[in-house]
């Protein structure tokens, strides 16, 4: 379902009584920069250059400013050094041992620093050219945080770089010295509501999205906090609640207010600063089946859609669920890419977002209109068809859950599909580079006192069509959403970076980390690793030099639970690494 | 010198028959182990110690937490493993069934990294969050001995 402006639904501003309790905090804010205060500070070698919105609308070609590097989190990096004539001479430049917890990490380099976010709250700045540090910022992690979270990303604005906890605190640092400037509380992470990714920035604003558990009984919800103090602006829900027209609130038919809850924001969106909205997408809500959960035949908004919000006030501006009346945990968690293209002979600003049932969906991003979408996992039994000009999913109700105690399997399971891999868009050849799973799930409905997910869903299966390859990275043509290759594997992919050289950086989840050719899709040149390579891939530039930097160790549960599907793969899981590639020449030994 | 080189044989019959019995001894201890804990299979006789509990804990929270939750409140991917959770899958079913699953698919990725001694660690803590009584013999890390433990405890509702 597309909703419009005409009804648009609200977002709930920040009440002035709020705000003023809230700014009350500088007491405490003080005191946390006492608490928190950062190691001794090294000298930073190259200058400051504050990231401006003017940076961050048109990054410097050397720089990674956000997770997915850009506005638009494309993924891609301009650089052109590394390619398809000298991959092969790329070889490790410098490594650096991170911090225990779940690996889904991406750094940010600016200026010839890396800011580099660990699991639990450890922050990083590096020489982006060896790894010598430069400061530190470790905060301590009550002991009782959900230990399967992580947050995956840091935002950097101004003179500040923002970081959201897993205790649900947004902090802003000094970019410098890497001292807490302010640090605002956002959620109650002993009810499970905390942040499991980063923040991005723009115009001033912050927006951060939070992840809620299945038995918190509030809305999940996506902010806007004032750059400067931390002051928060909106908050956005991603159910339809109260202050939303009722024919939305309608689609949860008997489900009171406050058990439309988890639906959580767990990747971070994309920000178009001409059209000052701010794209996210959601994810599913718990009980998973439609029979414990009492929604009936409802379609559950804004459950499995993206949301275009208006960056001032948090309006959904429009919104289109790619897949209603959920009973499968079908999260559509991505980074939306935003891109220009002509699709039908007509240029279109575009968003294109990706989710678990593994459908590639283009939309209009100033309208909210359907463009194109396409299957990219070798099959699927969750729905009989889908509108080719509006989108409108039709659900394979023969699957829908009538009883507990049924298993049946589900395809793509609740892993994806796609789940927290995330895709790359090259510009120059328009083509977006998608990493999914070919795995389905056995669902088995079970009591809620049993679990409060209603589901078992502990075993996977090969999907039907796949050959046994699970792993697959299909190359989609953004303009008209065809598919041109496929590259197929046994063991799952993670995310994928693309470069001005014509290269698509990809990992695998054994420990694989591999370099394709952009038009063809053939393998030029790979590595093992010392782990699964679940961080976000980047590449940057540090005294003309071109870096690749990955990070290695091993993933959120979800992750690990697809090994099942290779027994054969032993990978060694928990040591978090970052690892950095370059030209061979930056190894050489220097002559006496 | 004479004396030293006729005791030798001597000697060396010692070490034979003490190598002999050992051998002896082990190829036995397990089968005399599995009878001692077949007998303290009883639910009323305990099946594991509080010592052997307290170190699954730290084994669990060190390999199983992460997914499984510090407290048994299991991340969305996982499956729970106290009270109807546990029941619901593996009531019907033996101490054996559970020590096999666990030894073969855990942890996700590291399967069979556990090895026998912390896997029926684990399980002694499970056993315990499950409500499974405490006695005087560990809980032995041989499928075979666990055959006998069925699971069948219900908890409160």
């Amino acid at each position: 379902m597309v909703g419009r402006l005409r009804e648009r639904p609200t977002a709930s501003p920040i009440p002035a009584e709020d705000v003023l309790l809230r700014g009350a905090c500088p007491v405490a804010i003080l005191a946390a920069q006492l608490a928190w205060s950062a190691s001794p500070s090294l000298p930073q070698t190259p200058p400051l250059a504050a990231v401006t919105d003017a940076v961050l609308s048109a990054p410097p070609p050397a720089d990674w400013l956000r997770w997915r590097r850009d506005h638009g989190a494309t993924g891609h990096s301009p650089l052109d050094q590394v390619n398809s004539t000298n991959v092969h001479a790329l070889r490790l430049a410098w490594a650096w041992a991170m911090g225990p917890g779940v690996q889904e990490q991406e750094p940010i380099v600016h200026n010839g620093v890396m800011y580099l976010l660990h699991a639990n709250a450890v922050v990083q700045a590096l020489d982006a050219r060896d790894g010598r540090l430069l400061w530190e910022y470790r905060r301590e992690l009550p002991g009782d945080v959900n230990p399967a979270d992580t947050v995956r990303n840091l935002a950097i604005y101004q003179d500040k770089l923002y970081v959201t906890t897993q205790d649900a605190r947004l902090l802003a640092l000094d970019v410098v010295t890497g001292r807490v400037v302010w640090e605002v509380v956002t959620g109650d992470y002993k009810n499970r509501v905390n942040y499991s990714t980063g923040p991005i920035a723009g115009d001033g604003r912050i927006f951060a999205g939070l992840t809620c558990g299945g038995v918190t009984r509030v809305a999940c919800s996506v902010g806007a906090f004032d750059a400067t103090s931390g002051r928060p602006l909106w908050t956005r829900e991603s159910v339809a609640g109260p202050s939303d027209p009722p024919s939305h609130q309608a689609t949860w038919r008997g489900v009171p207010v406050e058990r439309r809850t988890k639906a959580s924001f767990w990747m971070t969106g994309s920000y178009d600063p001409e059209l000052k909205l701010v794209y996210w997408s959601t994810a599913s809500t718990q009980p998973y089946p439609e029979i414990l959960r009492g929604s009936g035949d409802g379609e559950l908004l804004y459950t499995n859609s993206i949301l275009a919000l208006e960056a001032d006030t948090g309006r959904i501006r429009w919104f289109f669920q790619m897949q209603p009346r959920d009973n499968f945990d079908m999260d559509h968690q991505d980074n939306p890419i935003l891109a220009t293209v002509t699709v039908a002979g007509r240029p279109r600003k575009a968003v294109f977002v990706l989710g678990k049932p593994g459908i590639l969906w283009a939309f209009d991003r100033v309208t909210g209109e359907h463009l194109w979408n396409r299957q990219l996992v070798s099959d699927q039994n969750i729905y009989e068809s889908i509108d080719p000009v509006t989108g409108a999913m039709r659900m394979n109700t023969a699957i829908i859950p009538k009883a507990v105690g049924v298993t049946q399997t589900v395809c793509p399971g609740m892993r994806g599909g796609k789940l927290f891999q995330s895709k790359a868009y090259d510009p120059i050849r328009q083509i977006l580079y998608n990493p999914v799973s070919n795995a389905c799930t056995a669902f088995e409905v079970v009591p809620l006192e049993v679990s409060a997910s209603g589901v078992r869903n502990d075993k996977m299966s090969h999907m039907p069509g796949s050959g046994g390859q699970v792993g697959r990275l299909a190359a989609v043509a953004a303009r008209t959403g065809e598919v041109l290759w496929n590259y197929d594997q046994r063991v799952a992919l993670g995310s994928v970076l693309t470069t001005g050289g014509g290269l698509v950086f990809v990992g695998d989840l054994d420990r694989r980390f591999m370099a394709l050719d952009a038009d063809r899709g053939t393998l030029l040149w790979q590595t093992p690793l010392s782990a699964p390579v679940t961080g976000y891939p980047i590449s940057y530039a540090a005294n003309g030099q071109q870096y690749i930097a990955v990070a290695v160790g091993g993933g959120t549960p979800g992750q690990r639970n697809l090994t099942q599907l290779y027994p054969e793969v032993k990978s060694p899981v928990g040591s978090n690494v970052l690892m950095v590639f370059t030209l061979a020449r930056q190894n050489r030994v220097p002559e006496p | 010198v004479t004396h030293a080189l006729s005791a030798r044989p001597a000697l060396t019959a010692l070490i034979v028959a003490g190598c002999l019995s050992q051998v002896l001894m082990a190829s036995l201890g397990p089968r005399a182990e599995r009878a001692a804990s077949r007998s303290s299979a009883a639910p009323d006789n305990g099946w594991y110690t509080a010592a052997q509990a307290e170190r699954g804990q730290a084994a669990y929270r060190d390999r199983c937490a992460n997914c499984h939750g510090r407290d048994f409140v299991p991340d969305d991917f996982s499956t729970g493993l106290k009270g109807a959770a546990f029941e619901w899958r593996w009531n019907g079913r033996t101490v054996a069934d559970l020590f096999e699953v666990t030894r073969r698919t855990m942890p996700p990725g590291e399967a069979g990294s556990l090895g026998p001694r912390a896997t029926s660690d684990i399980l002694a803590y499970l056993l315990q969050t499950n409500g499974y009584p405490e006695g005087p013999s560990e809980l032995p890390s041989d499928a075979e001995a666990l055959k006998a433990m069925k699971l069948t405890r219900t908890s409160k509702r």
